[in-house]
């Protein structure tokens, strides 16, 4: 498996993009050589310079230090959702798919409820009545999306959880708990983490969808769904400052979707 | 097929009660007390019995469970109450919205529909030649690209460098292109990778072979043998993306300032105009869920081994 | 006496990696006469029937060498070729569960093929459809014709494949292990079809890895293993004098396993 996804061209290049990018978020306070919220009127729309690398937007801040800086954003607030979105699925989709019954009855109605609403329409919701702020968003995000990756998890458990390894397991006396871990759980992990992986991609475009629209995120700060909205009224005199947090998002999720994809390829040679 | 209907329209009652519970929850967790929130539109400084007056006045005191009753039965009549903000009836608002944003959905749909179907077909016909490396490389980029984004590129290459399409002048035909190709571009991406996995399943399938084996055209066996069983998926997905357009649509619509029913709850949501929210949210949602039924149906017809 | 169908040279590769499937196949097969191809799964049996049938995908596979039906290489033919394809040679598949198209009716897909190789309206082809599942004992017939696959038995399928194999009168059928995933009563029904054809002058190219089959229908046998023909002979030379170690030892293999 490792062998086939550095042999994957699409795979190493999704990941190269996220090793850069993770190296932007977690070293920005010594790669960006300006404070990315220092506003200075004086400065505003000077080409790049040695000073200022891509030049400084409206307010005069330096604007590859926001970018570098907006990386943070992204990956901080998507990951954590992430991982509380996987736990939650994972725990909840498995234990409804490996023992059914009434739980799994019930849940499957809440699943109906909740699909019922695009996701986007729950944070909005959410969001009008809670107010903004980053964690609310994050919270939003999560009662959100929870149901579609549960839905998700229990399939993929359900599918392996009839194969006849798993039958044989179990004639043979495994423990449901062992079989959950030693055998459900790493053979369906490739696939959880295709989906996580592409899941991911969508959760960083819809959060910076909300910083765009100003929800969630609050005015002035360098994350590049706002630094797009701040750019917006100088679309035609500046473009620069819309496409470079346009290429960041960009970037961002398609090495996600990249890796994701490649790694998905790779699951379904070996199933043949 | 009618037992079918039946049950499936009980499933949909019981997931239309759900949505209406959920709606609920969402519009009343808000730590702004929603009388005070009213009283503080009309009058600065408030004092405690002008706000236990309006308490009264919109039944907020009574126990939860008889708020949500009173807020139902009026949903029923489709009386979601008077906007905070434009002081119009809720619903008079989001219908006079509403069509404004179903003509960019309806557009993106046609873009849709004309995309993928060919560029899927063709990509799963000639698997592996450059076109369908190609295809893949852009729909990839494509589902990743943030929409919003997309809009003012279409924007900045259309109307400034290329003005071809006029973006300011509401309501013509010309006007629609750009809103809706910004939606429709994402969806289009990912259904035609969607569509193009599935009939390369269906092109190896037993039945594809029988019937190449009787002689069948190749005409014939693309359209009624893959392409049909390829559809439901498909169509599953196609409605679905119906609804997510509308509730997509707040970001493109305040993009392309466009003033459908998206940017009118982007407004409300800053106004804190809980009633426009919340009767715009359940629409929404019965829109969604009309919409997922709709390709139930369509694909119970199509594949009668669904309703199984 | 001259062959209906003569297979010389054929060959095939996968494209991509370069990997041979069929190496130099050549046989014919006579006007009424059973060919039997016999060998383990993986042997290239499935494989030659497509090929001589025209279905692999030319994008996939390299095929060469000829196959020759009344004179013309099928090989070379153009669109013309779907003319003697399903007309004049038919297949019978080896799992009727999964033939038929789930989502259309089995008369539109009876009807369909019918039309495709005879001149007549849909009403005239619904007769001819009813008339041939007829022909294979089917009961309600109308009922039949209105059925989802879905709904039907894999034995009915079966006799229906076989309807629409009879009702294009064949010159070839090619039957690729059409035995093997049936029921014991369905398959003395099947084989029971398959030697009225003959007894009709069809030619039979039957793919089994069953000896029973063989013995019961072939007239020639030939034994391939890993995309090569071993052996070929008369039935009872192969049975009774096998020259081959392979043939030898799938013949010991039926005894282990208590063949008929």
């Amino acid at each position: 498996m490792f062998r086939d996804i550095i042999k994957n061209t699409q795979a190493m290049v999704g990941l190269t993009i996220l090793l850069i990018i993770f190296i932007f978020a977690l070293f920005a306070p010594y790669l960006a050589q300006n404070d990315p919220v220092d506003v200075n009127p004086v400065l505003k729309f000077k080409e790049p310079s040695s000073n200022y690398p891509l030049g400084t937007d409206n307010l005069g801040r330096c604007v590859y230090s926001r970018l570098i800086h907006g990386a943070r954003y992204s990956l901080f607030i998507a990951i954590p959702i992430l991982f509380s979105l996987a736990f939650i699925s994972i725990i909840l989709g498995t234990i409804t798919a490996y023992y059914g019954g009434l739980f799994d009855k019930i849940l499957n109605v809440i699943c109906n409820i909740f699909m019922a609403f695009p996701p986007l329409i729950i944070v909005l919701s959410l969001v009008g009545s809670l107010g903004q702020g980053m964690i609310n968003i994050a919270v939003s995000v999560v009662i959100s999306m929870w149901v579609w990756f549960v839905r998700v998890i229990r399939s993929y458990v359900l599918e392996e959880k009839n194969k006849q390894y798993v039958i044989s397991a179990r004639i043979s006396g495994c423990s449901d708990f062992r079989i959950i871990l030693k055998h459900i759980m790493p053979n369906t992990m490739p696939q959880i983490i295709v989906y996580f992986s592409t899941g991911i991609s969508g959760i960083i475009l819809m959060i910076s969808g909300f910083a765009f629209l100003g929800i969630g995120i609050e005015k002035g700060l360098p994350e590049w769904g706002a630094m797009l909205s701040d750019g917006k009224s100088n679309l035609y005199s500046n473009p620069q400052l819309l496409i470079y947090p346009g290429v960041c998002i960009l970037l961002t999720a398609a090495g996600f979707n990249l890796f994701g994809e490649a790694l998905r390829d790779i699951i379904s040679k070996e199933e043949g | 097929m009618i037992f079918y209907i039946g049950r499936r329209i009980l499933g949909l009652l019981i997931v239309l009660i759900g949505v209406t519970i959920l709606s609920f929850i969402f519009s009343s967790i808000s730590p702004v007390d929603p009388a005070q929130a009213y009283v503080m539109k009309n009058i600065p400084n408030p004092t405690q019995e002008q706000i236990e007056a309006v308490r009264e006045e919109l039944g907020l005191n009574l126990p939860i469970y008889e708020q949500y009753y009173n807020w139902l039965i009026n949903c029923l009549k489709g009386d979601f109450g008077k906007s905070l903000t434009t002081r119009n009836y809720v619903i008079e608002d989001i219908f006079k919205k509403l069509p404004a944003t179903l003509s960019i959905v309806g557009m993106a749909m046609l873009w849709i529909v004309l995309i993928t179907f060919p560029v899927a077909l063709i990509c799963a016909v000639k698997k592996d030649s450059a076109l369908d490396h190609a295809v893949r490389i852009v729909s990839i980029i494509g589902v990743s690209i943030p929409s919003f984004w997309l809009g003012f590129l279409l924007l900045l290459a259309f109307a400034v460098f290329i003005p071809i399409f006029v973006v300011v002048d509401f309501g013509s035909l010309r006007s629609l292109i750009l809103p809706s190709l910004t939606i429709a571009v994402p969806v289009i991406c990912s259904l035609t990778r969607m569509l193009r996995s599935t009939i390369l399943s269906n092109l190896n399938k037993d039945y594809v072979v029988y019937a190449k084996a009787r002689g069948l055209s190749n005409s014939t066996i693309m359209s009624k043998y893959v392409l049909r069983n390829s559809l439901p998926p498909v169509i599953t997905a196609l409605c679905q993306s119906f609804g997510y357009m509308i509730a997509g649509s707040a970001i493109v619509e305040n993009v392309f300032s466009w003033p459908g029913l998206g940017n009118h709850l982007i407004h409300a949501i800053f106004g804190r105009d809980l009633p426009t929210i919340n009767g715009a949210v359940l629409i929404l949602a019965v829109i969604f869920v009309i919409c997922n039924l709709l390709a139930d149906l369509v694909n119970n017809l199509i594949n009668p081994r669904i309703s199984i | 006496m001259k062959n209906v169908l003569e297979i010389k040279d054929l060959s095939l590769w996968v494209k991509k990696t370069g990997i041979q499937i069929l190496k130099n196949i050549s046989f014919g097969i006579e006007r009424g006469e059973v060919v039997g191809i016999i060998g383990e799964s993986g042997s290239g049996k499935s494989m030659t029937c497509m090929a001589i049938l025209q279905l692999l995908n030319k994008r996939i596979f390299n095929i060469n060498g000829n196959v020759i039906f009344n004179n013309s290489d099928l090989m070379k033919m153009g669109k013309e070729k779907l003319k003697i394809i399903g007309k004049d040679i038919s297949l019978v598949m080896q799992n009727p569960m999964t033939a038929f198209n789930p989502t259309l009716r089995i008369g539109t897909q009876i009807t369909e093929t019918i039309r495709v190789h005879n001149k007549m309206s849909g009403k005239q082809a619904y007769e001819m459809g009813i008339e041939a599942l007829e022909k294979v004992h089917l009961n309600r017939t109308k009922e039949l014709m209105h059925s989802y696959p879905h709904m039907l038995s894999g034995g009915m399928l079966q006799r229906i494949m076989l309807a629409i194999t009879l009702m294009l009168e064949p010159k070839i059928v090619i039957a690729d292990e059409a035995t093997t995933a049936l029921d014991v009563n369905t398959q003395a029904m099947v084989l029971e079809h398959f030697c009225q054809m003959k007894k009709n002058n069809i030619s039979l190219i039957v793919v089994t890895h069953d000896f029973g089959v063989i013995a019961k229908l072939a007239d020639y046998v030939i034994v391939m293993k890993d995309g090569e023909i071993v052996e070929q002979a008369n039935v009872f030379d192969i049975f009774d004098r096998p020259n081959h170690e392979y043939t030898k030892q799938l013949l010991d293999a039926r005894i282990l396993t208590g063949g008929r």
